[in-house]
């Protein structure tokens, strides 16, 4: 990489360019310039940035100290020991206050970089290789029934063929290992992912420690060797220096340690993060099952398991590049057309990109909202603060300050504040990142994957633009309202006086109300969208069937050793007092929506996904399920006897408009097999992608024994107990057996598909939380300061006839005015946010009455009551105290 | 008119140009600096005392060729003029005035 293409941080050159003099400009800049491409080459990119940062501000400083610089830094510069000083006292002096308002602003900051780093960590710089602009993700597009469709996968043949063209700088290929794969002997399945010898070389990725694949390595039946992810080398081995070397158990075989991945390196697909990698020829060691490398006569055809990843030539691009490669239309990817996508972009699946943009939209719009609460509050916070200094700003403005010096005390407030703020705000941001690990973004992408380290630079951004709206905000109203005749103008002396400020005020509480509706509108509806989907399956219980799979090919299974296991495993398990029913299912096969069926020997095209789904005799007990329209299978449904299949109640309106299909016949994907419908049994809901599922159930005993179920189970008491027990059993029949993936209820199943929207409820509903005790909190000070700037007018009031209820209506009423406004903000700000948010939202519309009707009452009510101590205080206004006090 | 002295700075500044072939831009005159007396001398201070300098007329200065490692922007040479020659020449013998026979003062009072 050449130093030219690197340029100065261009911020730093122009606020260094703002401090000199024109005539010099040009010459002191490109000093610098010339001393920071040479520092690059000793210290890097980085280091060199670091540098000028340094450099500028230490010269924009000198030129402002020595008063040699655009001129007024001399005058500023004298001017700011001193009040800085009396900025440190004001603060000291009501510490509780000032804390308060740092804590506050501390929580703005600390939700803004979390939510920059987790912006930075998927969208804006998601993969850690080298130049990833210049690396390419090669798919092959299809002409489909429902459209073009491209697939990323290809058969290993694919890779040495495109290879060979010489259109790539680097090509290298990849892919994960089916499932998970057992390390040391450990109970938990890791990720593995099988990657070609030139893979890191490719994606220009350094190591850690250690060295990457040899050729030699990548070959057929070669010793294996690995390579280890940095956190799985530090989870798991204590991040041990000399762990190169050491022989770790893949599968049961000694693989060589040869390598650790460097930090924060995942590879190019964000949905996973293998904890290991192994050469690709390696896959037939750990998974034996499939044709992985396109042999002759074996029976199978090509397994379609790689992913290709090139590197593209210098002055080559992806247009370019796409175009040679389908000029010459290799035969080894069956003539399709080669589409070569970002690496970037296609590190997100196809299906889910735009979703994370838009849902990481919405959360960097939600941060920005607080920041403002934030600001606002702090800004409020010192509104006051000038409110009651303003006789003595009026008396130092009489003694000749300017209003600018005076700014200057309110700005180094407004900066001290913001510092002790910045550093709340990293034990707090590293409390934030803790919480998140648990959720998910749209398309699975999981942000417990992700490192997220916190940027002390975003830090110190944040407590700028902080400070500039709390100045702002402060100086708009408490400085433009002090007098300048020391005091003369007191507003005490007036029956009616005017309050500073209170247009300022008014308008601070009003944006935080709007702020504070718009998060917790936001809450109520991500929260309604999950229970909407937790109640898609109301005919049986979700929260108590547990569900599992059992992979036991993969621990070298037969089918019929497979199926001893599964009833020896069902024996143990009916008499637990744990487990109330269990059953046990496999996915048949699964047809394409868009392709035609028979169905009665007629073809018709399937709308979506038809299943065929083989059970036990217990299954649909054990769900819960009835069997309303026909019968459910009984013994005589044996091997042999007439093929038969219960069908779920979307499946039955489709094949029957009257939805009774009993006695029709469904066809089957395999040719010449067809199913006699004896029963429908209700939908059952799992994705709640397909809320209409056509599901074909077949009895297992009708089926091809498979070493593969998934185990249902109806917990008697506590799932978790179920869970422990299944486990308990599984292990008591063969210790080496693990469970593919962890055991769930079919509720959770259906909460990791909310994980947006309880990614959702948990950011918006906190900071919610935050912004409507601000909102209480500015709407008391509001009414407070009102009651108490108008007691002399109060008094004469109440000396003129007016009842306490009068009075305090008067305060309650100023006080619900920018309620009020602040109600219409928020209903805008929903309006704004609700073509983003619509997305994500399931069954509930974006204005759902429910939540708006609740969120503004809630705000209505507590605001008032809020108010309410202060407007009881106007109310007991007595006029003969109120003179006695003067 | 009594001259200004100069000051120490300035007078690293006028010495390295000197030592430049009488003709230098900032940047190596910093390095000549450091690298002679082993001080880092603030960069602000030396554009200053350049500066000054020009403004006295013991230097004079040109715009010299842009380069692209400096982001297209031309060096800015400075040159000692005679009368900068002249005040170097004289704080320069003043200063060996001075130390005549005190050198072993120094380290007396120094040990």
């Amino acid at each position: 990489m050449t130093t030219k293409s690197h340029r100065p941080p261009r911020l730093a050159e122009r606020l260094l360019a703002s401090q000199l003099r024109p005539e010099d400009r040009d010459a002191i800049l490109g000093d610098l310039d010339e001393q920071f491409h040479r520092r690059i080459d000793r210290q890097g990119a980085r280091g060199a940035r670091r540098w000028y940062w340094c450099e500028a501000a230490r010269l924009a400083w000198g030129f402002r100290t020595t008063g040699t610089g655009t001129g007024g830094g001399r005058h500023v510069a004298a001017m700011a020991p001193s009040e800085l000083r009396y900025a440190v006292r004001r603060l000291l002096s009501q510490p509780v206050a000032s804390v308060a308002s740092a804590v506050t602003l501390a929580l703005a900051i600390a939700s803004g970089a979390v939510m920059w780093s987790v912006l930075s960590a998927v969208l804006f710089n998601p993969l850690r290789v080298s130049a990833p602009d210049r690396l390419v993700e090669v798919g092959r597009s299809f002409e489909a029934p429902q459209g073009t469709t491209t697939i990323e996968t290809f058969a290993y043949r694919a890779y040495p063929a495109i290879r060979a063209t010489g259109v790539f700088d680097g090509l290298a290929a990849g892919g994960p290992s089916p499932s998970g794969v057992t390390i040391d002997e450990g109970a938990a399945r890791r990720t593995v992912f099988l990657a070609s010898y030139d893979y890191f070389d490719t994606l220009g990725v350094r190591l850690l420690l250690g060295r990457g694949f040899s050729e030699q390595e990548d070959r057929r039946r070669q010793p294996l060797v690995g390579i280890l992810s940095e956190s799985f080398w530090r989870t798991a081995f204590g991040a041990d220096p000399g762990v190169v070397g050491r022989t770790i158990l893949v599968e049961g075989r000694p693989a060589v340690v040869i390598g650790v991945a460097p930090a924060r390196f995942r590879g190019l697909d964000l949905t996973t993060a293998p904890d290991v990698y192994l050469p690709l020829h390696a896959i037939e060691q750990v998974r034996s099952t499939v044709n992985l490398f396109d042999e002759p006569n074996t029976g199978r055809s090509p397994t379609a398991w790689i992913r290709i990843v090139g590197r593209l030539s210098p002055q080559a691009t992806l247009a370019s590049t796409a175009d040679r490669l389908n000029a010459l239309a290799l035969e080894e990817v069956r003539g399709a057309e080669l589409v070569l996508t970002s690496v970037n972009t296609a590190a997100v699946p196809e299906v889910a990109r735009a979703g994370v943009s838009s849902f990481a939209g919405l959360l960097g719009g939600t941060v920005g909202l607080i920041l403002l609460t934030g600001c606002l509050t702090a800004g409020m916070y010192l509104l006051i603060r000038l409110e009651t200094r303003r006789g003595e700003l009026s008396v130092c403005m009489a003694l000749g300050a300017s209003r600018g010096r005076l700014l200057v005390g309110v700005a180094l407030e407004a900066a001290l504040l913001a510092l002790l703020a910045a550093a709340l705000a990293f034990p707090t941001t590293h409390w934030f990142f803790g919480a998140l690990g648990g959720f998910e973004l749209p398309g699975g992408v999981s942000l417990r994957l992700f490192e997220l380290t916190l940027d002390p630079l975003v830090v110190a951004a944040l407590a700028v633009i902080a400070t500039t709206i709390v100045v702002s905000a402060a100086a708009a109203g408490g400085l433009a309202g002090v007098p300048g005749d020391g005091g003369q103008g007191d507003p005490h002396r007036s029956v009616t006086p005017r309050v500073t400020g209170r247009a300022v005020r008014t308008m601070l509480v009003s944006s935080q109300v709007a702020v504070a509706i718009a998060l917790m509108a936001g809450t109520g509806l991500f929260a309604r969208s999950v229970s909407r989907a937790l109640a898609l399956n109301p005919g049986f219980d979700t929260s108590r069937i547990v569900v599992g799979s059992l992979f036991l090919d993969l621990q070298g299974y037969d089918a019929a050793r497979a199926a001893a296991f599964f009833d020896d495993l069902r024996t143990r398990l009916d008499v637990h007092p744990a487990v109330e029913s269990v059953g046990f299912n496999y996915r048949h096969m699964a047809m394409s929506g868009g392709y035609p069926l028979e169905f009665d020997g007629l073809e018709r095209v399937v709308p979506s996904t038809l299943e065929y789904v083989g059970i036990d005799e217990r299954h649909f007990q054990t769900m819960g399920l009835s069997v309303p329209v026909g019968r459910d299978f009984t013994a005589d449904d044996r091997a042999g006897a007439p093929l038969v299949a219960i069908v779920s109640q979307s499946l039955a309106r489709f094949i029957a408009a009257d939805g009774d299909p009993i006695g029709h016949r469904i066809a089957s994907a395999q040719a010449g097999v067809s199913y006699e419908i004896v029963g429908v049994v209700p939908d059952v809901i799992s994705r709640i992608s397909r809320l209409e599922p056509l599901v074909a159930y077949l009895p297992i005993a009708q089926q091809t024994e498979w070493a593969r179920r998934e185990i249902t189970v109806r917990a008697a008491g506590a799932p978790s107990q179920a869970m422990a027990s299944v486990m308990e059993a599984v292990r008591h029949l063969d210790p080496a057996v693990t469970l593919a993936a962890p055991m769930r209820t079919l509720d959770d199943r259906m909460l990791e598909q909310m994980g947006p929207q309880r990614l959702g409820i948990l950011v918006m509903g906190s900071l919610a939380g935050v912004a409507l005790l601000l909102t209480l909190v500015g709407t008391y000070v509001l009414a407070a300061s009102l009651a108490s700037t108008r007691r002399r007018e109060m008094g004469v009031r109440a000396a003129l006839g007016a009842t306490g209820w009068q009075l305090g209506r008067l305060i309650l009423s100023e006080t619900l005015r920018p309620i009020g406004i602040g109600i219409l903000g928020g209903l805008a700000l929903v309006w704004t946010g609700s073509a983003t948010i619509r997305g994500f939202l399931f069954q509930v519309e974006p204005f759902d009455r429910l939540v708006l009707v609740g969120v503004l009452g809630a705000i209505v009510v507590l605001a008032m009551a809020a108010s309410l101590r202060p407007a009881r205080a106007a109310a007991l206004v007595d006029l003969t105290r109120l003179i006695r006090e003067e | 008119m009594a001259r200004e002295s100069l000051g120490d700075v300035e007078h690293f500044v006028l010495v390295a140009i000197l030592r430049l072939d009488g003709e230098s831009y900032a940047v190596p005159i910093m390095e000549e600096i450091r690298g002679r007396t082993g001080r880092d001398v603030a960069k602000a201070a030396v554009y200053i005392a350049l500066r000054r300098l020009e403004e006295k007329g013991l230097l004079t200065s040109r715009l010299g060729e842009a380069t692209s490692e400096r982001g297209g922007r031309a060096k800015r040479y400075f040159k000692l003029t005679r009368t900068g020659a002249r005040q170097l020449r004289d704080a320069h013998a003043a200063f060996v005035e001075m130390w005549a026979d005190a050198e072993h003062l120094v380290h007396k009072a120094a040990r």
